[in-house]
């Protein structure tokens, strides 16, 4: 998942960027408001990082500019003005949340998880469909009790997969969202989408992901078949 | 307020005319009585009853006593008129009558209380303990035809009576004793009219004073409160209002004298205001400044805390923390030299430094990392400053930091120091990318940027110019910037000259 964190302090951008990369997030830094506002503008982020003091362009113009251009990505403004106006008008911007410094970086990370989270069906840390258990903090995948190694990609499409529980997403779907728009081939959704259905399904006779003709795949319980 | 002054009003006037009555009174009793005395004393001394003229130093009594005698003593001789005369002049006036509208005549009485004069048509003393009294008392005196006389008030048959006694000498040197009275019905009836009268004038004079400064005190007082009102009105938040002064006289003088206090605080208020104004932003800053390492630190730690991380995963980590703490140490270095000469602590411990040796030092702790060519201009080598050395370097050091900073990879920094009357202009000119007008003017606020940007790792506090502008100012010195964008600036610090000369040899400095 592709994260733009838009911070003029060096420092904190690099551990920010540390950070979030360790998390598995790809993480792409402007260290002004007018090179964040152009790389937000160009790609397509999961979420956008927005400290509010920056350089040629300040965090709220940068907002506002995105809302103004229909951008629905998420903002979450990270800064040292912390008043109650400060957070007012902050939100008031179209931003989606606002954070603090000096800040932890878990409530970071949780607070980005639940943005991530708003648009999807399963709005808690852990999914579970059937016997098959994500955590999305710790990106670990259990199924019947039994931990499944995944490679980044597998579980990038597996969480994509999970979080649209029974709703059919397309190739084209599903490549936006996980590949972002890296390079990547046409057939790549398909290669990752046998790869996961090896280590998720071959071993265990109830099948979750589905292929639907024409359309596109999908994740669910088949019909019948209770949740336990 | 307006009642007790009323009451009071009353209370001291009421007083006052309560005495002033008592004493109107009195004195008008007591100057009846004196002109009845007066008349009594000269009406019976006109008896012709008196002894005979003495002869010059003659007489028993002294001579001082009785020999001029009142002059017209004589002319009355003749006795009492007839009552059936033509009106004596001096005759018997009103008041002077009996009942029976017979004037009173004195009686002349022996020794013994036995009237001697039938004419009085009175046999007995008109008043026995007033002839006894007398009587006694001159009993063994010498008397002359003058006499001893004796005045009282008495009674006589139930009506008050002024009575003169005089015990004297008859033409034939018999002791005789004359008494004659006075009626004081009238007297006292005009002496209770006039209390009449002033028990009536004083308590209408009352009403009418106190009528009368109510409704004064009711028109000062109405202008006191609406003044109060107007004054109540007026608040911290709107210092601008002013009272309305109409007319020429107190009044408009105590609401001028009050709108000059509230002018007065008005501007303080606002200076106020704005050091408030300038305080909150400064502190506001400053926590942002702070918070910035702080959130390095934090989220280094958060970070290294969370999870397993390899051994430089945590040295990069502690690099970290490690050079946002060096950050904020700085910075609250430079904060607390802020305050020091905020608070008037700078420019202490001064003594005679040559210029030169400023320069050497401040030079020495500039970290010269790249290619930057720095030249010294001492046109007078001896030139020495009075004050605090290590402040002082420390102007410079900031100053040639700002230098190295903004000048680009083949900087040209040139330092120069000369004398200008009774200052040394000391002057750091770079080749650097120049200040444009419009951030010159801000220079030396605090946290103040020309280059709003913070990404460069040499970003200082943003408060170096602020701490030279403190220090020089508590030197009684004075810092100029001049700017062209894109060929470089030139500051000049200002220092009163020390009389002082140092004779160090110059040492050139190029690096």
């Amino acid at each position: 998942m592709r994260v733009l964190l838009v911070e003029d302090e060096m420092g904190i951008s690099r551990v920010l960027k540390r950070g979030l990369e360790e998390a598995g997030y790809v993480v792409d830094v402007a260290f002004d408001g007018a090179a964040g506002l152009e790389l937000a503008e160009t790609n397509n982020y999961a979420v956008i990082l927005l400290d509010l003091m920056l350089p040629k362009m300040d965090g709220w113009s940068v907002c506002e500019t995105l809302r103004k251009q229909r951008c629905k990505v998420p903002i979450l403004m990270l800064t040292a003005k912390d008043t109650i106006t400060d957070k007012i008008r902050g939100l008031d911007t179209g931003a989606d949340d606002y954070l603090a410094k000096p800040f932890d970086f878990q409530e970071l990370m949780a607070r980005i998880r639940a943005l991530l989270r708003r648009d999807k069906i399963h709005k808690v840390r852990v999914i579970r469909i059937g016997d098959l258990e994500i955590d999305t903090a710790q990106r670990r995948v259990i199924r019947a009790g039994v931990e499944i190694g995944l490679s980044h990609r597998e579980y990038e499409l597996l969480e994509a997969l999970a979080a649209h529980e029974s709703q059919v997403l397309s190739r084209e779907a599903i490549q936006e969202r996980v590949w972002m728009n890296e390079e990547s081939y046409s057939n790549t959704v398909d290669v990752y989408i046998r790869l996961l259905r090896k280590k998720i399904d071959a071993a265990y006779p109830i099948k979750l992901i589905q292929t639907v003709h024409g359309v596109g795949y999908t994740l669910r319980l088949p019909e019948g078949e209770s949740a336990n | 307020m307006r009642t007790q002054l009323i009451a009071w009003n009353v209370i001291a006037l009421s007083l006052l005319l309560g005495m002033l009555g008592v004493i109107v009174r009195y004195s008008v009793k007591e100057l009846m009585l004196h002109s009845i005395d007066i008349d009594l004393a000269s009406r019976i001394r006109r008896r012709p009853n008196g002894p005979p003229r003495p002869g010059p130093g003659l007489g028993d009594g002294g001579p001082g006593l009785m020999s001029p005698g009142p002059p017209d003593r004589g002319r009355d001789d003749g006795g009492p008129p007839s009552p059936g005369g033509p009106p004596d002049p001096n005759g018997p006036r009103r008041g002077m009558r009996s009942p029976d509208d017979q004037p009173y005549r004195p009686v002349i009485l022996s020794m013994e209380g036995v009237s001697l004069d039938r004419r009085s048509g009175r046999t007995q003393p008109w008043d026995t303990a007033a002839f006894n009294s007398l009587r006694d008392r001159t009993a063994s005196a010498n008397l002359t035809d003058y006499g001893v006389q004796s005045i009282e008030t008495v009674t006589i048959d139930g009506a008050p009576f002024r009575l003169i006694t005089i015990a004297r000498l008859d033409p034939n040197y018999n002791r005789v004793i004359l008494q004659l009275p006075y009626p004081l019905s009238d007297v006292y009836r005009a002496l209770s009219d006039l209390d009449r009268a002033l028990l009536t004038l004083i308590p209408i004079a009352l009403a009418c004073a106190s009528a009368g400064g109510w409704f004064l005190t009711g028109r000062v007082l109405g202008r006191v409160s609406k003044m109060t009102a107007s004054a109540g009105v007026i608040g911290v938040k709107d210092l601008s209002q002013r009272l309305p002064v109409a007319g020429d006289d107190e009044f408009s003088e105590l609401a001028t004298t009050f709108n000059g206090m509230l002018g007065r605080l008005e501007s303080v208020f606002k200076q106020q205001e704005r050091v408030l104004e300038q305080q909150r932003q400064f502190t506001a800053d400053a926590s942002h400044e702070l918070k910035t390492p702080l959130t390095i630190i934090k989220g280094n730690t958060s970070l290294a805390l969370n999870t397993r991380h390899t051994e430089d995963e945590y040295r990069l980590s502690i690099a970290e923390i490690d050079g946002a703490a060096n950050t904020m140490s700085q910075l609250v270095q430079d904060l607390l030299l802020l305050a020091r000469s905020d608070s008037g602590m700078a420019a202490r411990e001064r003594v005679d430094v040559p210029v030169e040796e400023l320069i050497q030092e401040a030079v020495r702790a500039v970290k010269l990392a790249r290619n930057v060519n720095l030249s010294l201009n001492l046109t007078d080598s001896g030139l020495c400053v009075h004050g605090n050395q290590n402040e002082l370097v420390r102007v410079l050091k900031n100053l040639l930091d700002n230098a190295v900073q903004y000048s680009g990879p083949e900087g040209r920094i040139t330092v120069s120091a000369r004398r200008e009357g009774a200052a040394v202009a000391i002057e750091v000119i770079d080749n650097g990318i120049g200040i444009s007008a419009e951030h010159l003017a801000h220079l030396g606020e605090r946290f103040y940027r020309a280059d709003r940007s913070r990404t460069r790792p040499t970003g200082g506090t943003g408060l170096g110019l602020s701490i030279c502008k403190g220090i020089v100012a508590a030197h009684n010195g004075s810092i100029r910037f001049a700017s062209q964008v894109g060929k470089g600036t030139a500051v000049t610090v200002t220092l009163p000259a020390s009389d002082f000369y140092s004779s160090a040899t110059r040492i050139d400095i190029q690096r």
